[in-house]
């Protein structure tokens, strides 16, 4: 009798349970990240050493609200299930029941590292050291998911190669890198100043270029005309002349540098040399990405969805083979030059000194560098307004006057782009690679854009730097050798398909495209 | 002025100059990975023929456009030309770094003075790197030895060119083109390319190609063509034989240098044209009387059985028992005309009722009869080989079903491989495996084991009568329902006939089958007849039934968490189970042994088995095992799973507002594609004797891919032909084995590009094909009609 007036009175209430298991779902996950965020401060000394009681007390109380949190919901589950079947509503309740199982999840593992890292106690130097690795596997992680997320927004397929032009961007990197040593005569050094002397005043005298374009627009904002802009001075002289002008403007700059400042000097050839290298390892990555989207991708525009995606395994074997036999499965090495080599010791109050190695502040530089500039890029240049159309409707915006063709052409160029990037600074990183070095990395990265919502640009960058800190912090959290990195990874990818398959910032796809 | 004017003819011939782009680096891509030190002279025609092709493409597409010929002349000249150019530019700093002494290996390791040497004619000898020059003087030591400059143009007899064309030691084609020196390889590519673009051109002037494709229907219409390629595969045997001999026959016809791979290649083209020969034959009525029909048959399959017996019994070598008597023999015999005879009945019976299957009867059974007694002429190696091919098969027929029939792509397939062989390794292995300190961990079944044969027989009994009992209680229900229907029928009355039977036949049904297998297995296990059958059995049977299970509810608890997975998340979920298999197998060091692996697996039969009958009972095995396997693949594409498969596989929602309960039929797709896989890996194990996780990395599951979809998705016979193809004959061109995963990746993109549904692919389905049919009959009656 009781009964079946709670069943009405819960069906009266006109709950939506499938979204509010979704609330307690983050709840519950928010609430066993709070705890563990908790422990692995208190006992790694960040509160003082020894910690204090009443954090001990705190830290309970927090456990203890997620134990009492998970009962509860345990007990409101029951309730919602049997009122359900009682009331014969054939509602689905496998939504709820998954997320609740995902609190259980995270009870689970908090409990686990509470285990674990009461006993063990690491410190705050590995937390930190832990922590900088992760954010470096990170940068490299979301450099590369990129790729795949702006991809997948507009053709809706997995480019399964692009671990394959991730490292081809490496070996691209090495050959620039042999290159500037042997001209040095083994000196990295000595070829970048030779380098520096050519590319330096070619990069300035490139920067006369848009300058005219740049006025012109500035001016026109002001005034009427171009004619009476304020930058009068800088159309004064004709292009042929401003090119050379700054190209004597570059070599005198270096002279002088070499003269005069030598340190500087050496900072500013070794970085341009860098960029070189750098740019070369990008551009071997570009010109594989657009043959790989003209040979494999672009005949299959309009098959069903096994088909490109067999094309793109079958692309990703050939490129790693072909890189096998063109290159042999040896490993190959890159050298540091001595401006990034080396660590730097950050001082942590008393507590220690986290190492943080220079190609590693590198990598997260650049990474947010690249990010930032892509999404300005996205959102603010007239190319990547018709990315975001063709994203969002590719024959909507072939009718409004966008190249489709070209646009694709442009996103699998600038992903490549910045897995080029990504490839020749983890070489510089890692020292080693071979043709095999791409696969997992690539695969991690999908993982990171499937977390952070695949289509979702923002999302890409978070996923990557969520994926690179688990896996960093994984096993020493959960306590299991760090061979089974990998294992870890892949979990968290089929959890998060199982948990929340839109990732965590949802995707900006429609429901019918997943 | 002549600047436009130069502008206008260098733009006519830009397609010519892109499509030589094109060809020049697909020669330097060729040449990059290696080919021509894999194949040396070989490489050269290789090469050359890369420029024809595009020749030949640029003059027919010329031609198709209605262009003027020389517009095609300055074309095939631009082509040819830039292409020679592309191979010319990376060749000369090739040859710089070699003068120079700079090791081109730690940049491309494929390219070498053996490159060079095929590239230029000079002998390896003379490309050695330059002396080191005097400091002082500047100049080259006295006396001392120069690097042949390469890059040159001789017409030189000695050290020219040379042009081979042969598989291994002998070749069949070795002469000396006169031409030597890189610029005479180049000056061969500006000839071959513009020869070949003249030839096209003028064949198409003369409409000779054309003419050929017009008569496409060349082979339908011939009577002779079409019974040469039904009696194809005979004819091929008959070949084969020839080749082989018999204890007391020499071979009539010699093969020299590779003899064991074309004689081995003629055993793929007799299975491959038996396939063929399968498809082309014809539903016609030939007017014969049924007993002759059967008597055609009949005599076919006797004279391949004869054919068996004079082998084993002329040949002293088949021998089972180990005392050397020739009980063995004889058994042997006994059994192969058994197997052949049983073979025949089976798959004649029905079928020679319906004197249009009269064709494709008789070649199904030709092919089936030769395949059979094929291992009997193929020696260990071939044998060895068939083995690999016949376990491709099987691990193909079982992706076919996850993939072809249900549409799920797996990537990780090769986690059940690994399973299934794990399982019988850990079962059977007389290696011990300890852990870290010494203990013993690993689990060895004897084959004389009391209590685990009494389980088995106990679990197989039960399985088996049940099974049976089963079967047959609902295959009597469905005749009788659909009796029942036919006598509504003719009464004209409506009936709603549901082939299930009902809740209380059901439960009727399921008491009788437990209670009868129950008092089967009892009976058994009183009678020692379970001793006499079980005792001494080979661990294998054992290992297979456990490899099975384990393969098989692992594809279950694959399935569970991937249900509401689709495509791409799928395929990378499956991929990632897949790595994951093999880092716990190379981990966990305690079960698996680790990278080490296990070893001494051992055969199915007796260890003290001698001659040929150890690695035929294998080869038999394998063929037991696919056979069965296609089978029951065929089955079930017709089954009431197979429809609800193929309609989730064309669109998920609407199969499932249809009424297909989506979660079981996916969970059975991956159980019986994850059990067929753990045969597979049974039979692997045994094959390989040792298994270690590096057998299992993720290249397995992509050929395997590979021979499903370039044989051609959801199409048995495709499969066969895909693993023939994709895995047989690169183990006999074993110069280019290097090259076989790479050929495999350009073929998956070219063979989704061209040709979608594959080489042999599944036929469109009957009823569509009758409705067809019934439709064109009602019109042509309608037009008879006035």
């Amino acid at each position: 009798m009781a009964e079946a007036a709670q069943t009405r009175r819960l069906e009266r209430l006109d709950i939506d349970y499938d979204r509010l298991s979704g609330r307690y779902f983050g709840i519950g996950a928010l609430l066993a990240l709070l705890w563990i965020v908790w422990v692995i401060a208190r006992t790694s000394g960040l509160f003082g050493t020894p910690p204090g009681d009443e954090l001990k007390t705190i830290q309970d109380l927090i456990s203890g609200a997620l134990w009492v949190y998970t009962g509860v919901g345990l007990i409101a589950l029951i309730l919602i299930l049997v009122s359900r079947a009682r009331a014969a509503e054939s509602a689905s309740s496998s939504r709820m029941v998954i997320n609740y199982a995902g609190v259980v999840l995270f009870l689970i593992f908090a409990f686990r590292v509470n285990s674990v890292v009461e006993a063990e106690e690491y410190s705050v130097t590995l937390w930190g050291l832990q922590l900088v690795n992760g954010l470096v596997l990170g940068g490299v992680y979301a450099l590369v998911a990129l790729g795949y997320t702006l991809v997948y927004g507009i053709l809706f397929m997995i480019n399964f190669a692009h671990g394959e032009v991730l490292v081809l961007g490496t070996y691209g990197g090495w050959f620039a890198l042999m290159y500037v040593t042997d001209l040095g005569n083994g000196v990295f050094e000595a070829g970048a100043a030779t380098v520096a002397t050519v590319l330096l005043p070619l990069f300035i005298a490139l920067l006369f270029l848009p300058l005219e374009t740049l006025a012109s627009r500035y001016g026109r904002g002001k005034q009427a005309s171009p004619e009476t802009s304020s930058t009068w001075l800088l159309t004064l002289f004709s292009l042929p002349v401003r090119v050379i002008i700054g190209a004597l403007v570059g070599y005198g700059l270096v002279l002088a540098l070499g003269a005069y400042a030598p340190h500087v000097h050496l900072v500013v050839i070794t970085v341009v040399a860098l960029l070189f290298v750098v740019a070369i390892g990008m551009l071997v990555s570009m010109l594989t990405a657009v043959a790989l989207e003209r040979v494999a991708y672009r005949p299959l525009r309009g098959a069903p969805r096994l088909t490109p995606l067999i094309s793109a395994i079958g692309a990703s074997f050939f490129l790693q083979q072909t890189m096998l036999n063109i290159f042999g499965p040896l490993q190959r090495f890159y050298r540091r030059p001595t401006l990034i080599d080396g660590t730097f010791n950050v001082k942590i109050g008393s507590l220690g000194t986290i190492p943080v190695t220079k190609t590693g502040l590198v990598i997260v530089i650049v990474s947010i560098v690249l990010m930032i500039l892509l999404y300005l890029f996205v959102q603010r240049s007239k190319t990547g307004r018709a990315m975001r159309a063709v994203a969002e409707d590719k024959s909507t915006a072939a009718l409004m006057g966008v190249n489709v063709d070209q646009v694709i052409v442009v996103t699998f160029a600038i992903g490549a782009l910045l897995a080029g990037a990504a490839g020749v600074m983890m070489g510089f990183h890692n020292l080693s690679f071979n043709f095999r070095t791409g696969f997992i990395p690539g695969l991690k990265a999908f993982t990171a854009a499937v977390l952070g919502g695949i289509g979702n640009i923002p999302g890409a960058m978070f996923g990557g730097f969520f994926l690179g800190l688990v896996e960093a912090l994984g096993p020493t959290m959960l306590g299991i050798p760090t061979e089974y990195k990998d294992v870890i990874a892949f979990g968290l990818l089929v959890m998060v398909l199982i948990f929340r398959p839109t990732g965590i910032f949802g995707e900006v796809l429609s429901e019918k495209k997943v | 002025m002549i600047v436009t004017r130069l502008q206008q003819v260098l733009g006519s011939m830009r397609p010519g100059a892109t499509s030589g782009f094109v060809a020049g680096l697909i020669m330097l891509f060729l040449i990059l990975i290696g080919i021509p030190i894999n194949i040396q002279s070989l490489a050269l025609f290789v090469l050359l023929l890369v420029v024809l092709i595009f020749g030949v493409r640029l003059a027919r597409r010329a031609f198709d456009a209605g262009e003027t010929f020389g517009y095609m002349v300055k074309n095939a000249l631009a082509l040819s030309v830039v292409a020679a150019l592309v191979v010319f530019l990376f060749m000369s700093l090739i040859n710089r770094w070699q003068a120079n002494g700079i090791s081109v290996k730690t940049y491309f390791d494929a390219v070498s003075l053996t490159t060079m040497n095929v590239l230029s004619g000079v002998p390896e000898s003379d490309l050695h790197p330059n002396p080191e020059k005097d400091i002082l003087t500047g100049e080259y030591p006295e006396g001392a030895e120069l690097r042949t400059n390469p890059m040159r143009l001789t017409f030189d007899s000695e050290t020219g060119l040379r042009l081979k064309l042969g598989l291994t030691g002998d070749a069949w084609v070795d002469l000396n083109l006169g031409i030597g020196g890189f610029y005479g390889f180049m000056l061969l590519i500006v000839v071959v390319g513009v020869a070949g673009a003249l030839i096209t051109w003028g064949a198409n002037v003369a409409n000779v190609g054309r003419y050929r494709t017009q008569t496409a229907g060349y082979l339908s219409d011939n009577l002779i063509a079409h019974w040469l390629v039904l009696l194809l595969p005979l004819l091929l045997f008959g070949f084969l034989w020839l080749t082989k001999g018999q204890d007391g026959i020499d071979p009539i016809i010699r093969i020299g240098g590779g003899g064991q791979e074309v004689q081995l290649l003629l055993g793929f083209a007799i299975v491959l044209f038996g396939l063929v020969a399968i498809r082309a034959a014809q539903p016609v009525d030939w007017g014969l009387a049924y007993p002759v029909r059967v008597g055609i048959v009949a005599g076919l399959v006797a004279g391949v059985a004869a054919l068996a017996i004079w082998r084993i019994v002329g040949d002293g070598r088949y021998f089972i028992a180990t005392d050397g008597s020739p009980r063995g023999n004889e058994l042997l015999c006994v059994g192969i005309v058994l197997l052949v005879a049983a073979v025949a009945v089976v798959q004649n019976y029905f079928a020679l009722r319906t004197p249009e299957r009269f064709e494709s009867q008789l070649a199904g059974t030709l092919a089936l009869a030769i395949l059979l007694i094929l291992p009997l002429y193929l020696d260990q190696y071939q044998n060895d080989v068939l083995t690999l091919v016949g376990i491709n098969v099987l691990l193909g027929l079982g992706l076919n079903i996850v993939v072809g029939y249900a549409g799920l792509l797996d990537l990780g397939y090769v986690a059940f491989f690994a399973l299934g062989a794990y399982t019988y390794a850990f079962l059977s292995s007389n290696q011990v495996l300890v852990d870290g300190s010494g203990n013993p961990t690993g689990l060895k079944f004897e084959g004389n084991d009391e209590t685990v044969i009494r389980i088995a027989a106990w679990v197989f009994t039960t399985a088996i009568v049940a099974t049976a009992i089963v079967a047959g209680g609902l295959y009597l229900w469905r005749r009788s329902q659909s009796a029942r229907a036919r006598r509504a029928a003719d009464r004209r009355q409506l009936l709603d006939i549901d082939p299930r039977p009902t809740r209380g036949v059901t439960l009727l049904l399921m008491v009788i089958a437990i209670s009868t297998s129950l008092l089967f297995a009892i009976l058994l296990d009183n009678s020692s007849l379970y001793r006499r059958l079980f005792d001494d059995t080979s661990p294998f049977f054992i290992g297979l039934f456990a490899g099975v299970i384990v393969s098989g509810l692992s594809g279950i608890m694959l399935g569970i968490p991937v249900l509401r997975l689709r495509g791409d998340y799928l395929a990378i979920v499956t991929l990632g189970f897949g790595e994951i298999i093999r880092l716990l197998f190379t981990n966990l060091r305690d079960f698996t042994g680790g990278p080490q692996g296990i070893l001494q697996i051992p055969r199915p039969l007796p260890e003290n088995a001698s001659g040929p009958v150890s690695y035929l009972s294998l080869v038999y095995l394998i063929f037991l095992g696919a056979g069965l396997v296609a089978f029951f693949s065929a089955r079930l594409k017709q089954s009431r799973t197979g429809r609800a498969w193929s309609a989730m596989k064309s669109d998920e929602d609407i199969a499932q507002s249809m009424g297909v309960n989506l979660v079981q039929s996916k969970l059975t797709a991956f159980a019986i594609g994850a059990a067929f896989a753990g045969i597979g890996g049974v039979l692997f194990a045994a094959r390989q004797r040792n298994i270690f996780p590096n057998d299992f990395r993720l290249d397995v599951s992509i050929e395997v891919l590979s021979l499903v979809i370039i044989g051609g998705m959801g199409s048995i016979p495709g499969v066969i032909m895909g693993a023939i193809a994709l895995i047989g004959v690169p183990e006999v061109l074993r110069e280019l084995s290097t090259y076989r995963i790479l050929v495999f990746g350009a073929l998956l993109v070219t063979m989704v590009i061209i040709r979608p549904k594959g080489l042999l692919p599944a036929p469109t389905p009957q009823l569509q094909e009758r409705a067809r049919a019934l439709v064109q009959r009602h019109v042509s009656q309608e037009d008879r009609s006035p």
